[in-house]
Parts: C-alpha cells; sequence; structure tokens
C-alpha cells in the first residue's frame, strides 16, 4: 500500500475554488438551456401546425409592455456586470449599488408581467380553463389555445428563474453589505452573474417568438 | 389453438422478409453469444487462481491491432443486419400495387370498429370475464380476401391504442386526432388474431380480435352482401356460422339471403335487438337475472332504479339510451361505473332495437 | 497480531460520530453515500415486491386474485419506483458516492453541501412519490403516454413534481462529479491513470447533465396538463401525443445509458481486480463509455418505429441505433481478454461480474432485434422488450450493483462478509432471473403483448415459469441483503486490501477516516498495475 505515497513534502490539497465553481455554473447553465429548449421545440413544433392561428393569437399581447420589459431585462444585466467588475476591483460601494439596482429592475420585470400584463390575460378569459380559452376549443381554434398554454407555460417558468434570482442577488446583497467581498473573494458574485445573464438571454429569444410574430 | 413454438405461422406475403431479418440476427448472435461464454468458461477454468498463489496474472494490457479488428468486424455486421431489417421494412411499409380493398378501423377504450366505404360495419367488444378466454374467444373485426392487397386506415376515439396481427408481422399504433395506415396481404384463408399492443387502461388485454380472411367466392359473397343486411346477421353471428352461411351452395345461399330478407323483416326489432345484444353487452349484462359486472336486464325495464347518489329513477326508453351512450351519467347503487360508451357504435335503429330486446326480458 | 487489531480498533473512521443529526447533517460524501443506498433499497424491495404480486396473478390465465386496475397500478408503480429510485441512482449516487472522491485522491466532492442537497433533494421527489398514492396510484404506466395520461388529474401532477424534484438531485449530482474529476485529482493522476469506474461515473454524469433536463420540462408539461388543463400533448385540446413521446424519450433513452454506463465501470473494476490483472484495452474502455454516452443522445426515435414518425425518420433512428452496439461490444472483448492469463479467484463480486457479461450479452444482442426496422414492428410492445430490459437493466446493472456491493463491502465497513451465503444468493439471483426472463423473449416473438393484464390461454406455459423464476430472484435478493446487513454489523474484520486492488481507495484503512487521506498522494503508479511479489 505505501509504494504510491512516494512524497514526502505536504502536498497542495485541492479545491474547486472560483474556476470550479464557475465550471459548475456553466454546466448546470447548460442544463438550464436545454430545459427551456423542450418548451422551445414545442412552440416550434405547433408554430408549423398553427402559424395562421399563431398570428391571430399574438395580437392580443401587448407589444409595447413587452418591449419596455425587454430594456428591463437588457438594463439589469447591465447592472450585474458591473456589479461583477465593482467586486472584482474592489469598489465595495458600486458594488452594493449595482446589485440593487439589478434587483430593482428584475423585481420590475416580475411586477411589469404578473400586475399588468398576466391580468389583463385572465380579465379577457385567455389563459388555460379561462372562458374565452374554452371557447376558442371549442370553436376549432385549437392553435389559438396553444398559443395561450405556451405563452403562460414559458413566460411563468422564465418568471420563476427571475423570481429566484431575485432572491439570490437579495442573499449575495446581504453578504456584499457585510463586506464578504473583495478583489481576493467574488466568485459568487460572478457566478450569480452567469445565472442572471441567462435569465435574461432566454427573454430575449422569448419576446420575439411570442410579441413580434409576422 | 394457435400457438407456434416461436415465431407464428407466416401468414402475410411479406411475413418471410420479417423472418429472414429475424433469423440473420438470431444466427449471428448466437455466434457471438457461443464464442465469448466458451472463451470465458476455457479461462476461468485454465487460469483459475491456484490455492496460496498470491502472484499477480500477465501484465498484458492491450493489442491495438486486435482491438481494432474486433471493432471494425462488429461494424460490419451490423450493417448486415440493419440492411436486412431495412429490406424487411421497405415490404411492410410500401405496397407494391395499389390496394384492393380499404377499411377503417377506430379503436376505442375498449374494442374495435371497422367500417367499409359501403357501410358494411363490425364492432368487436370487451371480454369482460374473470374466466380464462382463449383465441377462440376472439371475434371477427375484418373481412378480407386471401390473396389480395387490403389498407387499413387506423385511427382512435380516446387514448393510442396499437393494431396487431402476430402472424402477419404486421403493428401499428392508432392514435386519437390522426389517421394511420397500414396495409398486408393475407397468403391463405384463415383466422387471425388481433391484439391491441399500446397499453390503454383497465381492459387493454381484453380487446381482441380477428382477421377472417375469405377464399375469393366467400370473399364476393361478402362483398354483395347489401351493408345492412350484413350488419344485422353477419357482423353479429359466431364464427362457426358465418362460415356455415358463406359456404353454402349457390341455391342455398339464395335461399338463406332471401330468408334473411324475410327474417329481418319477420325479425322483430327485439329478435334484431339481441343479436346484437348478445355480442356487444352480454359479457356484462346477463338476461337471466344472474349476477354480473352489470345489472342484469331481467326485469330491468320498467322497474325504479336506485342509484348511487340515492336517487331514484324509472328505468324508461330514455334511461337506457342515456346508460349506452352516456354510461357515466347514472350508475346503478351497487356496481361500478366501468361501462364503456357506444356513442358512435350503435345507429339509432340498433339502439331502439336492443331496447324492444330488453323490454322482452320481464 | 493482537496488538494490530486493538490498534486498528482505535482507529477514527467516519462511522464513529452516531448521532442523528451528524447522519441527515453530514457533509461527508461517504456518508452521503450510504443514505442513498439505503433509501434505494428500500424502494428496490417495494418495487420487487409489487412484480412479485402481479407475477402471481400472471402465473395463470383468468383473474386469480386482483383487477386489471390494481394490475396496472402494481406495473406503473414497479417501473416508476425502480427506474427513478432505484437504477439510476443506485451505483452513481450510493457507490460513486461513496468511491469517486477516494479513487481521485480527494477528502471530498467539489460541492460537499451541494452534494447533502443533492440527497435531501432526492429524499424529497421519493417522499413526494409515495404521497401522490393518496390522490390515487397512478396507472399510466411508468412511460406515461397521452392522451391517457393527459386528464387524470392531482395524482399525475404530484408524480411529475416528484420526478422533477428528482431529475434536479440527478442534474446537481452529475455536475458535482464532473466538477470534482476535473478539479480535484490528486497531483500525478493523469486522466490515463484513473480507475475505470471513474471515466464510468464521468460519461454517466455527462449524460445526467444533458438528459435530464428534458425529463423536466416534459414531465412539467404533462402535469401542467393535469393540473391546469393545457392541451399540448392531447389532441381533443390541439395538442399532439406523438410530440409527447418524442421529448419523453430524449430523455428515456440516454436515461438507459444512466443506468448501465456505472455498471460497466463496476465490471471493469471486478474483472480486473479479482483476476489480479490489468484491465485488457484501458482507452478503449474508456473511449467507449464516452462514445456510448454520445450515441445515446441520437438514438430516441427506436422507441417509436409504429408510433407516427416519418419512414425516413424510422430509417434513421434504426441505423444511428446500431452504432451503439459497437463500442459495448468492445467491452465485452475487452472483459473477456482479461481473463486471459489472470489468476481468476471465484469470489462472489468475480461470480457477479461473470455472470453480468453472460446476461449483459444476452440482453444487449436482443437489443438487436428491436434495432431493426424489420423484426422491431413485429416484436414492439410485446413481451420480448420487457425480457430485453430486463436482461440489461436487471441481469446486467443489479448483478454489476450486487458485485460492487459485496467488492466494497470490505473498505465501506471493515467487515467480510460471508462468502457461503453470499454465492447462494448469487445462485438464486442468476438461475431465477433466467427462468423469470427468458420465456418473456419466446413469448414476445410469439406475440404476447406486454402490460397485459390476462392473456389467452395458450401462453400458459411459460407464464408459470416465469412466475416461479420472479420467486427464485425474490429468494436470491433478500438472501443477499441479508447477507450484507448481517455482515455490516457482524462480519468478521476484513484487513484494508483483501483483494489486492491497485486504486487509491485500497491504499486507505477500512472503514476509511472522514478525512480520506493523512495526506493526499501523489500517484504515480496506474489502478491496475500489479505487482510481482
Amino acid at each position: 500500500m505505501e509504494q504510491v505515497l512516494k512524497s514526502h513534502h505536504e502536498v497542495e490539497e485541492k479545491h474547486a475554488g472560483l474556476e470550479g465553481a464557475k465550471m459548475g455554473m456553466w454546466l448546470f447553465l447548460f442544463t438550464e438551456l436545454l430545459l427551456f429548449g423542450g418548451l422551445f421545440a414545442a412552440y416550434a413544433v405547433f408554430h408549423t401546425v398553427y402559424s395562421k392561428d399563431f398570428e391571430i393569437a399574438h395580437h392580443h399581447l401587448d407589444r409595447v409592455i413587452g418591449f419596455i420589459n425587454t430594456l428591463v431585462l437588457i438594463t439589469s444585466s447591465l447592472t450585474m456586470a458591473l456589479a461583477v467588475w465593482s467586486a472584482q476591483t474592489n469598489r465595495r460601494g458600486l458594488l452594493n449599488l449595482f446589485l440593487f439596482l439589478t434587483i430593482l429592475l428584475g423585481t420590475t420585470f416580475l411586477v411589469v408581467k404578473l400586475a399588468v400584463e398576466w391580468p389583463v390575460k385572465f380579465a379577457e378569459g385567455l389563459y388555460p380553463g379561462g372562458k374565452e380559452f374554452n371557447h376558442l376549443l371549442q370553436e376549432g381554434h385549437k392553435g389559438q389555445a396553444i398559443f395561450f398554454s405556451l405563452y403562460f407555460m414559458l413566460t411563468g417558468l422564465h418568471g420563476l428563474h427571475v423570481l429566484v434570482g431575485v432572491i439570490v442577488l437579495l442573499g449575495i446583497l446581504f453578504l456584499a453589505l457585510r463586506n464578504t467581498f473583495s478583489s481576493e473573494y467574488y466568485g459568487p458574485v460572478e457566478v450569480s452573474g452567469l445565472y442572471w445573464h441567462l435569465v435574461d438571454l432566454i427573454w430575449i429569444y422569448l419576446f420575439p417568438l411570442f410579441y413580434l410574430i409576422k | 389453438m394457435w400457438i407456434s413454438a416461436l415465431l407464428p405461422e407466416r401468414a402475410s406475403d411479406y411475413a418471410v422478409h420479417v423472418d429472414t431479418a429475424f433469423w440473420i440476427t438470431f444466427f449471428l448472435s448466437l455466434i457471438f453469444f457461443v464464442i465469448i461464454n466458451f472463451a470465458i468458461l476455457v479461462f476461468i477454468i485454465k487460469y483459475r487462481r491456484r490455492k496460496g498463489d498470491e502472484e499477480p496474472g500477465a501484465p498484458i494490457s492491450h493489442n491495438t491491432p486486435l482491438e481494432i479488428v474486433w471493432t471494425i468486424i462488429p461494424t460490419i455486421l451490423i450493417f448486415v443486419i440493419f440492411w436486412f431489417g431495412f429490406k424487411a421494412y421497405a415490404e411492410i411499409k410500401w405496397m407494391r400495387e395499389k390496394p384492393k380493398y380499404e377499411i377503417r378501423i377506430t379503436a376505442r377504450q375498449w374494442g374495435w370498429t371497422a367500417e367499409y366505404s359501403d357501410g358494411k360495419k363490425l364492432i368487436t367488444g370487451t371480454i369482460k370475464d374473470d374466466r380464462f378466454i382463449t383465441t377462440k374467444d376472439f371475434q371477427p373485426i375484418i373481412f378480407v380476401p386471401a390473396g389480395e392487397p387490403v389498407q387499413l386506415v387506423l385511427t382512435s376515439q380516446d387514448v393510442i391504442h396499437s393494431f396487431y396481427v402476430p402472424e402477419f408481422r404486421v403493428k401499428y399504433d392508432a392514435i386519437p386526432g390522426r389517421y394511420t395506415k397500414i396495409w398486408f396481404q393475407a397468403k391463405k384463408p384463415g383466422e387471425y388474431e388481433v391484439f391491441c399492443t399500446e397499453y390503454c387502461g383497465a381492459w387493454h388485454s381484453r380487446m381482441p380480435a380477428k382477421v377472417l380472411a375469405l377464399p375469393p367466392k366467400q370473399f364476393e359473397r361478402f362483398l354483395k352482401l347489401p351493408p345492412d343486411k350484413f350488419n344485422n346477421t353477419l357482423a353479429n353471428m359466431p364464427i362457426d356460422s358465418i362460415y356455415a352461411v358463406l359456404n353454402l351452395s349457390d341455391e342455398e345461399f339464395e335461399k338463406w339471403s332471401g330468408a334473411q330478407e324475410k327474417l329481418l323483416l319477420a325479425m322483430s326489432p327485439a329478435e334484431r335487438g339481441k343479436l346484437i345484444s348478445q355480442r356487444l353487452c352480454q359479457s356484462c349484462h346477463s338476461f337471466d337475472g344472474s349476477q354480473g359486472i352489470g345489472p342484469t336486464w331481467k326485469g330491468l325495464f320498467g322497474s325504479e332504479r336506485i342509484l348511487a347518489d340515492g336517487k331514484r329513477v324509472l328505468a324508461d326508453e330514455n334511461y337506457i339510451r342515456e346508460s349506452i351512450l352516456q354510461p357515466g351519467e347514472k350508475i346503478v347503487k351497487g356496481f361500478q361505473p366501468v361501462m364503456p360508451s357506444f356513442q358512435g357504435q350503435l345507429s339509432e335503429e340498433q339502439i331502439s332495437d336492443i331496447i324492444e330486446f330488453i323490454k322482452s326480458l320481464k | 497480531m493482537e496488538a494490530k487489531l486493538q490498534e486498528i480498533e482505535k482507529r477514527k473512521t467516519y462511522l464513529d460520530e452516531k448521532s442523528l443529526k451528524s447522519w441527515l447533517f453530514t457533509l461527508d460524501h461517504k456518508r452521503i453515500g450510504l443514505m442513498y443506498l439505503f433509501t434505494s433499497l428500500v424502494f428496490f424491495l417495494v418495487g420487487g415486491l409489487f412484480a412479485i404480486i402481479f407475477r402471481t396473478e400472471l402465473a395463470f390465465p383468468g383473474k386469480q386474485f386482483i383487477s386489471p386496475e390494481v394490475h396496472n397500478i402494481l406495473f406503473t408503480l414497479h417501473g416508476a419506483l425502480l427506474i427513478f429510485l432505484v437504477i439510476i441512482p443506485l451505483i452513481p449516487s450510493a457507490l460513486g458516492n461513496f468511491f469517486l472522491p477516494i479513487m481521485v485522491g480527494a477528502r471530498d466532492v467539489a460541492f460537499p453541501r451541494i452534494n447533502l442537497l443533492s440527497y435531501w433533494l432526492f429524499f424529497t421527489g421519493a417522499v413526494l412519490l409515495l404521497l401522490s398514492l393518496l390522490f390515487g396510484p397512478i396507472d399510466t404506466g411508468w412511460t406515461f403516454y397521452t392522451p391517457y395520461s393527459a386528464n387524470k388529474g392531482l395524482n399525475v401532477f404530484i408524480v411529475s413534481l416528484a420526478i422533477f424534484i428528482l431529475g434536479m438531485s440527478s442534474i446537481l449530482t452529475g455536475m458535482n462529479f464532473i466538477v470534482t474529476v476535473h478539479k480535484l485529482r490528486a497531483p500525478g493522476l493523469t486522466w490515463g491513470k484513473l480507475p475505470l469506474f471513474v471515466w464510468a461515473i464521468y460519461a454517466t454524469s455527462l449524460v445526467q447533465l444533458l438528459a435530464t433536463p428534458v425529463l423536466g420540462i416534459t414531465l412539467l408539461l404533462l402535469g401542467m396538463e393535469n393540473l391546469l388543463g393545457i392541451g399540448f400533448f392531447d389532441p381533443a385540446k390541439g395538442g399532439d401525443p406523438v410530440l409527447f413521446q418524442h421529448l419523453f424519450w430524449f430523455y428515456s433513452h440516454p436515461a438507459v445509458y444512466i443506468m448501465i454506463l456505472p455498471a460497466f465501470g463496476v465490471i471493469s473494476e471486478l474483472v480486473s481486480v479479482h483476476s489480479r490483472k490489468p484491465i485488457f484495452g484501458y482507452w478503449f474502455i474508456a473511449a467507449s463509455s464516452l462514445a456510448i454516452a454520445f450515441i445515446g443522445f441520437i438514438v430516441w426515435g427506436h422507441h417509436m418505429f409504429v408510433a407516427g414518425m416519418s419512414p425516413i425518420a424510422d430509417i434513421i433512428f434504426s441505423f444511428l441505433t446500431y452504432f451503439v452496439a459497437v463500442p459495448t461490444a468492445v467491452k465485452i472483448f475487452n472483459w473477456t481478454a482479461t481473463l486471459y492469463k489472470g489468476k481468476i479467484s471465484f469470489t462472489t463480486p468475480m461470480l457477479y461480474a461473470l455472470g453480468f457479461i453472460s446476461l449483459f450479452l444476452i440482453g444487449g444482442l436482443t437489443g438487436l432485434f428491436l434495432a431493426n426496422l424489420g423484426t422491431d414492428i413485429h416484436l414492439h410492445d410485446t413481451y420480448f422488450v420487457v425480457g430485453h430490459f430486463h436482461y440489461v437493466m436487471v441481469g446486467a446493472a443489479v448483478f454489476a450493483f450486487f458485485g460492487a456491493l459485496f467488492h466494497w463491502l470490505p473498505k465501506m465497513f471493515g467487515r467480510m462478509y460471508n462468502e457461503k451465503w453470499a454465492k447462494i444468493g448469487w445462485f438464486f439471483n442468476f438461475v431465477g432471473f433466467n427462468l423469470a426472463f427468458f420465456p418473456h423473449f419466446i413469448l414476445g416473438i410469439q406475440g404476447m403483448p406486454r402490460r397485459y393484464w390476462d392473456y389467452p390461454a395458450e401462453f400458459q406455459g411459460l407464464h408459470f415459469a416465469s412466475t416461479v423464476g420472479a420467486y427464485f430472484i425474490a429468494l436470491g435478493a433478500l438472501i443477499s441483503l441479508a447477507v450484507f446487513i448481517h455482515a455490516m454489523f457482524k462480519g468478521e474484520r476484513a484487513s484494508d486490501n483483501p483483494w489486492g486492488g491497485k486504486s487509491l481507495e485500497w491504499t486507505i484503512p477500512s472503514p476509511p477516516p472522514t478525512e480520506n487521506f493523512e495526506k493526499i498522494p501523489v500517484v504515480e503508479e496506474g489502478p491496475y498495475d500489479f505487482v510481482k511479489h
């Protein structure tokens, strides 16, 4: 047994470290791409089958609000990137500011979605189980019903990811306020940033598919 | 008893291609299986560790040329196997000539309906017995001519089912919301079992049927029969009687046909209803008062029914009609809500006939 | 000798701390591995029990004692529990967790807290699955084909949620293992010196990571169909039942490689150690694990040759499926060649390894019939398929598990199992398994469909034989587990390296200390460099 341990020195212990944490997050993000990928695949299939119905149905969505929300999320990606930069360059005050702004923008996105957009659909009965929705099924406009089902599933799952991101960032902000991060240790900020950028990226694909169909 | 030792009888024209692919795969597999197991057996005996021997085995860790060879050989062999499979598949998928006849098959929970273009219709149902069944209990779902290509258009009215005829080597799913197609040519006359082969719920294992392949003359007779006459006679008869009728001499057949006219006209609605009920209803509803999965029909008509929720209703014509089309609406106390709906299976006339028959069971 | 024994008894091990809290909140990969092991074994017994019940019903034609509804629930739960709670997690999450870090010379996995989270997610998923029974046990088959499963209600929703959570556990474990292998290898431990078990777990983790999310979204959508009435997979609501099948099998085909790749890794270890010979063709075996992982992703359509795909799709999927046979065949040849000029001991682990090779050969070869476009049309959804997958999932994967269990038992607990009774258990497992499942091939070829509560009486003989085999398996499994439990508590003290293995786990004490290594080793030899004395 002893023949393996030829060294007499203390060997440096390996840790996952920042590189390991980033690798782990990239792997996890890949799984998120596949998760949404399945939904996007379903969208692709149904769009092909029901192209006319999708075109009709998408007029029910407000492009302006959707565009505003897109801007909100893209800006939040910018503030997140700036937060990571601040941590890397030891700018603790800016780190707190940019984290706070990201959280604010993320929350704005959620509020617009849940308190403005979705309630409109609920009022119109255009949700699974809603009056107008059932009407569409009965009248043979199944493609439109599928459109709204896809809309709620995709924006819902995405919104859930935004919510989780906001909660995680609140945790990061809490730690930042206690001076946990510096140019020596900023891994959690960077890794959270990666996650946040993915959430933004997914929305950038989602937005045209639902709001900008020609 | 139709069970073969291994592969069922080759009853369709393309079955031989399937079996060829099967046997080639089998023998190649057998060769590898024997070689590997033999090698293992030899090695474990020859190279077993003797008592007290703590030395390691020979330090042979690889042999690249050998490994390359035994990577290439399987690669070639799989192309061979793939090729024979593709050939068989092509025979099954693509018809060489246009089909002579096309039949529409609709699967449901738990039975089949077959419709011909002239309106002839056959229905098979669920065998809900506790006792065991044999293939003799299977009812015909389609009549086809032996020696001629027939196409089936499949669909389902509820969940996915699958139409499988082992002796033809053909199978395809019956999917709700779309149509799928298969074709076959029966080599010779005979009875060929049909199984549902996609899990579809409680009675998935008890919705079997039969393909009845007929010689040309008998099939001609079948073709020429007017649909409503067929639907009211041969469609509901046991297989032996079907053969008996189709094999009658020309003269006798004319007589029977004429008699059927008269019989049908003479047959009371109740008698017509009895024929249908024996085929589709008797497995659950007895006619003589005995216990079954469903309430007995003896004394049913005009009686007061106590439902599961305590309500009381009168068993009149409307009640019976609703029970046939929407069986879940009113469940009699003490029985399970397991009756399938016959919506789309029975015509209004058939439903009336059944009601008349039930009335006759005092 | 007495003094040495006393010294050994005084050694600190990972088992010393006995409080419940120290187990439930442990960050030690070895303890987490054991928790997975015992949770899975419980469900192994439950799922097996269900099979005994419905095999008893199926021994004779006609109704024996259970209704078709109960039968359908039993085969559904048998599949769902055994696949998601036993076969998929068993070797990777139990034995992989225990041994991967040690084999790469590390003190733990890359993210120990995420590892603990993985276990509790697993436990939560298991509990939710059981909870779903309160809402009416599901009877959809573990494959959940729509529209049958689309309108069932709350029970399917809860099961979908449960499996989604189990999937999250699987993904996090896969991620953890990949980072561990990349980042925590001890100095000198190059990729070419990794035990093949590590290569196998690595390949499995890649598959887990990439395939599981698709199952997640598919079941999420199915759950939503049942809860909210969205209609992606129900034609009555504009949906497509075949789309469900594509999405489902996109995961579930790679899933079968999650089930078998770790077993392949185990066999490489067992065959080489118990013949005290280097594994033959190390690089071909390592590469074949990766090849199988990759090919596994592009063949899912071979489950759907009669389901409504276009002929071009049918042909492409069949053609690609055949490619998986080549790396698999290579492994079989290499394991067999490892025996050549070895010094073979007939220990229980070796018996399981030899059993594996035979049984996996049959399982794999019967796969050729199913990949074949011509014969699959006849054999799809018949008992032939059931025979095929039980040969690979039980005959191969479960046998590999038992072999691994007895191989590493001395290391995990510092005790030896009873060789005689372990072999008796093996015997009943081996004979019982063949008796239970070989008839399935014949039944399938004869045309017997699967998932049947009852069959025409003409099929009876082979069904009866199969049921007898099932009882033998039950006996074999119970005996083997009893041997294991007994060894854990009352087994004779084992030496630190009873088999003479050369991978890193055999260089540390049995049972290992919590930190695995006193000093992180510098590795200079390979894991199969058996030395002459």
